[in-house]
C-alpha cells in the first residue's frame, strides 16, 4: 500500500515508523541520545500493553469475576489466589518483601515440577528412544532409504550425541601443573563433542542471521517504499 | 512468611505436580489442575510487580534528580500512556493497534535488524582475536550455511545434499546432545528445589 | 650529661627530653624530633611513636620496641602534689648514664654517651657496671633466691612501689625483701664522660655502638632496645617479655605516612633516576570513531546497498515454482490439506514483535492454506504481546480472507505461566482462558452457545491441528513437553507442526528428526515459507523479500569470508606496538 493510499492516521504512523527506524539506524553511527530515547519509549509502551493484558485477560476474568460472581464455592476457592497474589504483591516494598517468599515458593515449587516432569517425558525419554531408533533397520527399509548410509547416519548422530554430552557433563580442564581428571578416551570424546557443537553453532549463527537479515529486508524495503512516493514527486515537479 | 513454610509449600505443591504426570487419576489430576490455574494467576502478578518495579525505579530517579532522568521522563510517560490509552480502550482498539503497529513493531523490527550489521562486524572479529581450529570450523559452516541458503531453492546438486547433511546429521547429532544435556540440568536443578536444598524464593 | 626530663612548668611549656625543643604542654610529640612526649603526665593513647630516626635522635622509641615510655609512670595531671613528688624522685634516682655508681664500692665508672635511657638505671646494672662486677656476677648468682632478672625486676617494682607509696601517701608496704631503695649514689652531672673498663661478659652482650657514639646502621635501627630485666639498656637482645606481656598504652595507628630519611633519599633518586617521566602526561583524547567503526559502517553501507538495490530492481513476479520442497514442509502441506471444512485449529502465536518480517513472511501461506480449507482459527499465546502480533498477523498478511472476529477466528489471548499455563489449558482450556482477548465470554453456558470457532472444544485433543508460530526453542520446547501428551492422549491424535524461525530450527530439528517424530511438521523461516509458496501456488509474502534476502546471504557470506582472510593474514604476521594505545580493540 503506497502512501497515497493511506489516512492521515495511517499515514502518521507511517511516519513514525520511518523516523523511529532511522533513529534505531543512527546506533551504526554511535551510540546516541535519540537512539536512547527510542528504546526507552520502547520499553514503556511494551510495559503498559503487558500489563493491560494482564490485567484484562487474566487477573480480571480469572481472579475478579469468580469473586465477584461465582457461586460459593468458586469464591471461597478463589481466596486462596486472592491471598496468595496479596502477598505476592508485598514484594514491592521492601519491609514487606519477606511476606511474599511463600508465593514465591509456590510458584517456583510447580515451575519445577512442570520443568522436570516435561524434560523428563517430553525431552529426555523420546530423544534417548530416538538414538536407538536410528538403528532400526525395519523402519529405514519401510522409509525406503539407503541402509548403509542411513546407518552411517545413525552411528555419526549416536557419537555426535555423546560426544557433545561428554564435552558439556565431562570436560575437567587441567590447571597448571595439576592433570586433568578425565581419562584419555573421555578427553577424546570431549574434542570431538567440541567439533560438533563448533558445527551446531555455525548453524545456529546462520539462523540468527538469517532471521536479523529478513528484518533488515523487511526495514529497508518499508524505507524505500516510503522515500520512492516522495522522489518521484520531488522528480516530477 | 518463615522459610519452613515456604519450603514446606514449594516441596508439597510441586510433588502433586509432578505426581500428576505419572499417576493421572482423577483426585490428583483435579488438585494439579487447581494448582496450575492459580501459578497462572500467581504469573501474571508477578509480571505485574515487575513493571510496577521498573516504574517506581524510574520515577524514584525522576525525583532524586539523577543527571539522565530525562529518559527517565520518557519512560514514564510512555508506560502511563499506554497504560490509559490501551486501558480505556482496549487492547484491540484500533488506537491500540496503532501504537502496537505503528511505534512497537518498527521498534523491534529495527532493531533485530540492527543485529544483522553488528552479527557480520562481530564474527569479523571474532576471527581477529581467536584462531583454532573450532573457530575455523564454525565460519566455515556459517558461510556455508549462508550461502547455501541463498541457493538451495535453486538445487545446486552437491551443495544441497552437503546442505542437508550437515542439518539432518550433523546439527542434529549437537543439538541433540545441548538439549539433553540442558534437560538433565534442569532436572538436577529442579529435583534440589523439589527436595529443599535449594530455596531460590527465600530472602 | 644527665638525660632527664625537666618538668619546669606543666602549664607553660614542655622541654623534650630528646632534642630540648620546648613544646606545649598539650603536645603529645616533640614538634621537632616527634619524640614520644607520653610519659609526661598522659593517661591518653599516645597516636605517634615512631621517631624518626637520625644521629642526633637517639631515642629508643623504635617501632615495635615498647619503649622507654613503658618504664614511665603515668600521673595524673591535675595532681600537683604528684609533680612535686615526681621531680623529686627522679632527682634522687638520677642516674647520670655515663656515670656509674657502685654503691658498695664507691666507684664510679662511665660508659659512652648513651641518650636512649631516660629513666634512670636501676642499681643492680650500676653494680654490674663496676669493675667488681665478677663479683657481683658471683653474689648475684650464688644467691639461691635471687637471679638476674628477678634481682632487676626486684629493684624496679621498688622503686616503682616507693612512687606510688608515697603518691598514695601510704607506708611501705610494698616494698619487697629488700629495702625499698638503695642508697644511690648521687649523680654527678659530668659534661665528658670517662670511658669505664667493661668486663668481657658484658662487653660480649653490648654492640660497639654503645661504647662510641652511636652510628645507627639499619640493621640496628631494626633491632630492639631491650628495656626490662638484667639487659637492659642492650640493643639486639631476645626479649624477657613477650611483647603481648608489657605494659603500655595500646598503641594506635597513625594516619599520617611515616617517611624517613632513608625512604626521601630513595624517592629523591627514584625521582632522578625517571626524570621527565616523572610528570603524567595528560591523557591523549580518544578519537571520536576508532577504527572499528569505520569496519561497522563499511559493513552497514554494503549490506544496506546491496540490499536496497535487490529491493528496487527485483522482479517480483517470479515464482520458483519448480524447486526441491523439503520433507517437513511437504508433511504440513499434507496436513492441512487433509483437514475438512469446519476443523476447528489451533493456532500460537509464540514470537517477538522483532521477528514478525520472517515470521510473518513463514506463516502466511500456511494460515492462507488453513483458510482456503475452510477451518476456524483459535488464537492463543503465551507471550502478553502474543495476542496482539495474532491480530496484526491477520489483518497485514491474510486480508484477502475478510476475517471477522469471533466468527472466523477467535483471539483468546495470554496463557500465563508458560509450562504452567500449558498444562492448565491442554487439561482445561475453558478455565484458563474463559474470555476472549476482548473481554467476551467465549465458551457460553447452559444459555448461550459458545463461539464459532470454540465450539465442540472441551480440551486441547479436539482440535484437529495445532499450529505454533515460534521464534525460540524453549518456546517450542514447552509447547512439545507439555501439550503433546494431551495431544496424542486423543482417540485421533492430533498433530502439532511447527512454523519456526531460522535460528530456532537446529534446536527443534531433533524432535521432527525423532523416530517416532514428535512434531509431524516444521517449516522453517522465509525459506520454508517461500517453498509452502511453491506448493499453494499463491502469492504471497516470502516471495516480496526473497531476492533481497538471497542477495544479503551472498554479500554477508562475502563480508564474513574476506574479512576473516584478511583477519588471519594479520594475525600471522607479528603486530607492531600500537603508542596511540588504541590496541587492537
Amino acid at each position: 500500500m503506497s502512501l497515497v493510499e493511506l489516512g492521515w492516521l495511517d499515514l502518521i504512523g507511517a511516519v513514525l515508523g520511518f523516523v523511529f527506524t532511522l533513529l534505531i539506524f543512527s546506533y551504526i553511527i554511535a551510540d546516541n541520545p535519540l537512539f536512547r530515547f527510542t528504546i526507552f519509549l520502547f520499553i514503556g509502551i511494551s510495559s503498559g500493553f503487558v500489563t493491560i493484558i494482564v490485567i484484562y485477560n487474566v487477573l480480571l476474568p480469572r481472579l475478579v469475576v469468580p469473586l465477584i460472581s461465582g457461586n460459593q464455592g468458586q469464591q471461597l476457592l478463589g481466596l486462596i489466589p486472592l491471598a496468595l497474589s496479596v502477598l505476592l504483591l508485598m514484594k514491592i516494598s521492601p519491609r514487606t518483601a519477606h511476606w511474599g517468599n511463600s508465593a514465591m515458593a509456590y510458584l517456583v515449587g510447580v515451575g519445577a515440577a512442570t520443568a522436570i516432569g516435561g524434560g523428563l517425558l517430553g525431552t529426555l525419554f523420546p530423544q534417548m528412544g530416538a538414538l536407538i531408533n536410528l538403528f532400526d533397520v525395519s523402519g529405514i527399509q519401510q522409509i525406503g532409504g539407503n541402509l548403509i548410509i542411513s546407518l552411517i547416519n545413525a552411528v555419526i548422530i549416536l557419537l555426535g550425541t555423546i560426544a557433545t554430552l561428554a564435552f558439556f557433563h565431562f570436560g575437567i580442564r587441567s590447571k597448571g601443573n595439576q592433570t586433568g581428571l578425565q581419562q584419555g578416551w573421555i578427553e577424546n570424546l570431549s574434542q570431538l563433542g567440541r567439533i560438533f557443537i563448533a558445527v551446531t553453532f555455525g548453524v545456529l549463527f546462520a539462523g540468527v542471521f538469517s532471521a536479523a537479515l529478513i528484518a533488515l529486508v523487511e526495514r529497508l524495503s518499508f524505507l524505500v517504499d516510503f522515500i520512492k512516493p516522495l522522489v518521484t514527486l520531488i522528480v516530477t515537479m | 512468611m518463615k522459610t519452613p513454610v515456604a519450603t514446606g509449600l514449594a516441596i508439597g505443591v510441586g510433588l502433586v505436580v509432578l505426581l500428576g504426570y505419572f499417576i493421572p487419576v482423577g483426585i490428583l489430576s483435579n488438585l494439579r489442575q487447581l494448582l496450575v490455574e492459580w501459578a497462572g494467576i500467581l504469573a501474571a502478578v508477578a509480571l505485574l510487580v515487575g513493571i510496577f518495579n521498573l516504574y517506581y525505579v524510574h520515577v524514584s530517579k525522576i525525583r532524586a534528580g539523577h543527571e539522565e532522568n530525562f529518559y527517565s521522563y520518557v519512560l514514564v510517560i510512555s508506560l502511563t500512556a499506554t497504560i490509559i490509552l490501551v486501558g480505556w480502550f482496549g487492547p484491540v482498539h484500533s488506537v491500540s493497534r496503532w501504537i502496537f503497529n505503528h511505534i512497537q513493531v518498527p521498534i523491534e523490527s529495527s532493531l533485530m535488524a540492527l543485529l544483522a550489521v553488528i552479527l557480520v562486524y562481530m564474527i569479523i572479529r571474532m576471527l581477529r582475536r581467536r584462531i583454532d581450529h573450532l573457530s575455523i570450523i564454525f565460519v566455515i559452516t556459517a558461510v556455508f550455511m549462508l550461502i547455501t541458503a541463498s541457493f538451495f531453492l535453486y538445487e545446486m546438486p552437491v551443495l544441497s545434499e552437503v546442505r542437508k547433511w550437515i542439518i539432518q546429521v550433523m546439527a542434529v547429532a549437537g543439538a541433540r546432545g545441548i538439549l539433553i544435556g540442558i534437560v538433565l540440568g534442569i532436572i538436577a536443578t529442579g529435583l534440589r528445589v523439589l527436595i529443599g536444598t535449594d530455596r531460590p524464593y527465600s530472602g | 650529661m644527665a638525660q632527664t626530663a625537666h618538668i619546669v612548668d606543666k602549664m607553660t611549656e614542655f622541654i623534650c627530653p630528646n632534642c630540648g625543643t620546648s613544646n606545649s604542654p598539650d603536645q603529645e610529640f616533640c614538634q621537632s624530633c616527634h619524640a614520644n612526649l607520653a610519659f609526661r603526665n598522659t593517661t591518653e593513647g599516645s597516636t605517634d611513636n615512631a621517631v624518626p630516626e637520625s644521629e642526633e635522635n637517639q631515642s629508643p622509641a623504635e617501632e615495635g620496641y615498647p619503649g622507654f615510655e613503658d618504664e614511665l609512670i603515668e600521673v595524673p595531671e591535675d595532681n600537683n602534689n604528684l609533680d612535686d613528688l615526681f621531680k623529686e624522685e627522679t632527682e634522687k634516682a638520677e642516674i647520670d648514664l655515663n656515670t656509674f655508681a657502685d654503691s658498695e664500692t664507691g666507684e664510679e665508672g662511665a660508659i659512652s654517651d648513651d641518650s636512649q635511657y631516660r629513666d634512670p638505671l636501676p642499681d643492680w646494672l650500676i653494680d654490674l657496671t663496676s669493675e667488681d662486677v665478677g663479683k657481683d656476677e658471683e653474689r648475684v648468682l650464688k644467691d639461691p633466691e635471687i637471679d638476674e632478672d628477678e634481682q632487676g625486676l626486684n629493684n624496679l617494682e621498688k622503686e616503682f612501689s616507693a612512687w606510688l607509696s608515697e603518691i598514695e601517701n601510704d607506708d611501705d608496704s610494698d616494698i619487697g625483701e629488700e629495702e625499698a631503695k638503695e642508697p644511690v649514689e648521687e649523680i654527678v652531672d659530668e659534661p665528658e664522660l670517662e670511658q669505664v673498663e667493661l668486663p668481657e661478659w658484658l662487653e660480649a652482650m653490648r654492640p660497639v655502638e654503645l661504647v662510641a657514639p652511636p652510628l645507627r646502621s639499619r640493621d640496628e635501627a631494626n633491632e630492639l632496645l631491650e628495656g626490662r630485666g638484667p639487659l637492659a639498656g642492650i640493643w639486639g637482645v631476645l626479649p624477657s617479655e613477650p611483647d603481648s606481656a608489657r605494659e603500655g598504652e595500646p598503641k594506635s595507628a597513625s594516619v599520617v605516612l611515616q617517611v624517613s630519611e632513608n625512604n626521601r633519599v630513595n624517592a629523591d633518586l627514584l625521582k632522578g633516576m625517571l626524570g621527565e617521566k616523572w610528570e603524567s602526561k595528560p591523557l591523549a583524547s580518544s578519537q571520536v570513531f576508532a577504527s572499528q567503526d569505520y569496519i561497522r559502517w563499511i559493513i552497514a553501507l554494503i549490506l544496506f546497498a546491496a540490499i536496497i538495490w535487490a529491493l528496487t530492481t527485483s522482479n517480483q513476479e517470479q515464482n520458483p515454482r519448480s524447486l526441491n520442497t523439503p520433507n517437513e514442509v511437504v508433511s504440513v502441506y499434507n496436513l492441512i490439506n487433509g483437514l475438512t471444512v469446519g476443523d476447528r485449529v489451533l493456532v500460537a502465536f509464540e514470537y517477538d514483535p522483532g521477528l514478525s518480517p520472517e515470521l510473518d513472511a513463514a506463516a502466511a501461506p500456511i494460515v492462507d492454506h488453513l483458510l482456503l480449507r475452510g477451518v476456524y482459527l483459535t488464537m492463543v499465546s503465551t507471550s502478553p504481546i502474543g495476542p496482539l502480533l495474532g491480530e496484526r498477523f491477520l489483518t497485514f498478511t491474510q486480508v484477502d480472507h475478510n476475517l471477522r472476529t469471533n466468527r472466523n477466528y477467535v483471539n483468546l489471548g495470554y496463557i500465563p505461566a508458560s509450562t504452567a499455563g500449558l498444562i492448565s489449558f491442554s487439561q482445561n482450556p475453558r478455565r484458563t482462558l474463559p474470555f476472549t482477548i476482548e473481554s467476551e465470554p467465549a465458551w457460553g453456558d447452559a444459555n448461550q452457545k459458545a463461539l464459532l470457532p470454540l465450539q465442540g472444544i472441551y480440551q486441547v485433543s479436539d482440535f484437529a491441528l495445532v499450529v505454533v508460530i515460534v521464534d525460540q526453542p524453549e518456546v517450542a520446547r514447552a509447547w512439545i513437553e507439555q501439550v503433546l501428551p494431551y495431544l496424542q492422549a486423543g482417540l485421533e491424535r492430533t498433530p502439532l507442526v511447527m512454523v519456526s524461525s531460522a535460528q530456532a530450527e537446529p534446536l527443534i530439528r531433533p524432535y521432527y528428526e525423532a523416530i517416532p517424530k514428535q512434531i509431524q511438521g516444521l517449516v522453517t523461516g522465509l525459506a520454508g515459507g517461500t517453498s509452502y509458496t511453491s506448493l499453494t501456488r499463491r502469492d504471497s509474502l516470502p516471495l516480496t523479500y526473497w531476492e533481497a534476502f538471497g542477495t544479503g546471504l551472498i554479500i554477508a557470506a562475502l563480508l564474513i569470508t574476506i574479512g576473516g582472510i584478511v583477519n588471519i593474514s594479520i594475525s600471522l604476521f607479528p603486530r607492531k606496538i600500537n603508542d596511540e594505545g588504541e590496541g587492537s580493540e
